[in-house]
């Protein structure tokens, strides 16, 4: 029984190894077997015409040669065999291993050196290659796919809102109902806004990202994205406080657009009205903060806040936040949120870089 | 009667979208592809034509307005659920008039068409050289801007702004024209941008607008500016 386990095993691990066997493999060896002996020859022949330094100089390129093309087992075969043809037919004594004197062992172990240390690196620049084709496929399998999502999450919201936006300008509904229907068009807005979150946060984590810094009026940008809270902006309850805006700031005005609107996007949903933005300047940064009226997030959830899906009231998930500090860090600022009975602040820093110019 | 076509590859969108737009008071038809597009405009007259961009089989929405432009004049808003700035750019520079981004509400839609209406009818012609805002006059004749009855001083790049404001009558101005009014002997950059958003926001200073609910300028993210032509601010 014993035997007959023993002998399972062993035909196993021998049908590995004949799977494991590669053909190529095998004449990379036997190419190198060959070259290196006929090299040998044609050295030893010749070696009187041009000199010791010389020959060992080919043995080197031969190993590199090898190294550059060649499994990295071959290359320190290829070392290891230069090292014996050299010292067996081209030190003297020849036709002997032993050594005249120690100094002449320094040329053979070069070869052996050079072969373990580039055939290590020629196998990890190729690794990190295939890593790299493996890093782009699944990046733009991760773009389609989102593209898909995206497009077919929207569809359906654009058909809602249509319904939704249509039926409030009718007349012959009544006020109860008619509320209901704002609800609704409002959580059509923020699943659409979610939707974008998730979008920007992928987008941030695909090494695609592409971040288009110019010099912009970032009050226009303020202004941009006020404008999407008509009623609230008309009614006081959101306010901004521009002055103190430099004239030109480099930002990339679409990423910080997402930026300012999922920070007063949450100061309405999770905080207290009145909302208000304000710009001051620093000696090296702008700070853009958002403030709201609310009491704060409860300590023990605050070191969290910025963490992807992390989210206070834990209704959605909370993504607002984390795209909102990966945007600004893409830019070289900082996020942070303070917090007070009173109010609850959230604040975001652009550098200020000198040589804004472009001619008017 | 304003007679609108459609053309969206969802079924359920584009039924929605034209009942909710005869319960507006328009006229629409749908078509499902661009393909159908020319077949269609030959045979029924169209005042706006609102075109998806993407769509399962045949032209996409670019290609369409593309080969529309070549020997139409009919004006197009793409409707579409990209909302990034490079499509609307493309969109727009293929000949499209304005870009809206799903979902939309029908009560934005409507505006916008009636922005591109009132551009096309021929109001304001030699004889009425005055464009009224609320406050605001415009004088093309004389070139000057009145606002509560006082005259402003306009620089020549500040009041040619406000010139192509008044004269799209609410309609979308994109950066590429104002690019090529303000700025002509030069060729469009992104970088433009900042240089046209720095003039509007001095011009927006002599208006007086306060940035947190703009009265006259509205600004339309990665595409350009319209006048708010609301009669009540």
């Amino acid at each position: 029984m014993k035997i007959g386990a023993v002998m399972a095993t062993w035909t196993t691990n021998v049908q590995q190894r004949i799977k494991r066997w590669q053909p190529r493999l095998f004449w990379q060896y036997s190419l190198v077997f060959l070259v290196v002996i006929v090299t040998t020859l044609v050295l030893f022949e010749v070696k009187s015409f041009i000199g010791d330094a010389k020959v060992s100089l080919v043995y080197l390129l031969i190993v590199l040669c090898c190294a550059a093309v060649a499994h990295p087992g071959v290359t320190l075969f290829c070392g290891l065999w230069s090292f014996l043809c050299y010292d067996f037919f081209l030190v003297p004594p020849v036709f002997d291993f032993r050594f005249a004197s120690p100094i002449q062992v320094l040329d053979p172990l070069a070869f052996l050196v050079v072969a373990v240390v580039t055939g290590a690196i020629a196998e990890r620049s190729r690794q990190h290659a295939d890593e790299k084709i493996a890093y782009q496929k699944a990046d733009q399998l991760r773009a389609t796919l989102l593209n898909l999502v995206s497009h077919n999450l929207r569809t359906p919201l654009s058909t809602i809102k249509a319904v939704l936006t249509s039926l409030l300008t009718q007349n012959n509904i009544d006020a109860e109902s008619k509320q209901l229907l704002v609800y609704a068009d409002q959580e059509v807005d923020h699943l659409n806004r979610l939707i974008a979150n998730v979008l920007q946060l992928s987008r941030l984590e695909a090494s695609v990202f592409q971040i288009n810094k110019r010099w912009d009026v970032l009050d226009e940008l303020i202004g941009t994205v006020l404008s999407r809270w008509p009623e609230e902006a008309a009614d006081g309850t959101l306010s901004a406080n521009l002055a103190e805006t430099p004239a030109l700031v480099l930002f990339d005005f679409e990423l910080i657009e997402a930026v300012l609107t999922n920070l007063i996007d949450n100061a309405f949903r999770h905080g207290q009205p009145p909302v208000k933005v304000a710009v001051s300047a620093h000696p090296d940064e702008i700070w853009v903060s958002v403030e709201d009226a609310g009491a704060g997030i409860p300590v023990k959830d605050r070191a969290r806040l910025f963490d992807k899906f992390f989210n206070v009231k834990s209704k959605g998930i909370g993504l607002g936040l984390a795209v909102c500090k990966g945007l600004v860090e893409a830019h070289g600022g900082r996020i942070w949120a303070e917090f007070a009975p009173a109010y609850t602040r959230f604040t975001f820093t652009l550098p200020l870089v000198a040589g804004a110019a472009f001619e008017e | 009667m304003v007679q609108l076509l459609v053309v969206d590859d969802e079924p359920h969108f584009r039924n929605t979208l034209l009942k909710a737009l005869k319960g507006q008071g328009y006229r629409a038809i749908g078509i499902p592809n661009a393909d159908l597009l020319t077949s269609t405009l030959v045979i029924q007259r169209s005042d706006v034509v609102l075109l998806d961009l993407t769509f399962d089989s045949g032209m996409n929405g670019l290609e369409a307005c593309e080969r529309l432009r070549q020997w139409s004049s009919v004006p197009v808003l793409v409707i579409s659920v990209s909302s990034d700035e490079a499509t609307k750019v493309q969109a727009l520079s293929v000949g499209a008039d304005d870009y809206l981004v799903k979902p939309f509400g029908i009560l934005e839609l409507s505006a916008r068409i009636q922005a591109i209406q009132r551009r096309l009818m021929p109001r304001y012609s030699a004889q009425n050289p005055l464009v009224q805002v609320r406050d605001l006059t415009v004088n093309l004749h004389t070139q000057s801007v009145t606002l509560c009855g006082e005259a402003i001083d306009l620089t020549r790049k500040e009041y040619k702004l406000l010139e192509m404001l008044a004269v799209a009558q609410g309609e979308l101005v994109t950066y590429q024209m104002l690019m090529d009014r303000i700025w002509p002997r030069e060729t469009y950059e992104k970088d433009k941008g900042s240089a046209i958003r720095s003039l509007v926001k001095r011009l927006r200073q002599k208006l007086n607008e306060d940035l947190s609910h703009p009265n006259y300028i509205l600004t339309q993210s990665g595409m350009g500016f319209r006048l708010n032509m609301n009669p009540r601010p």
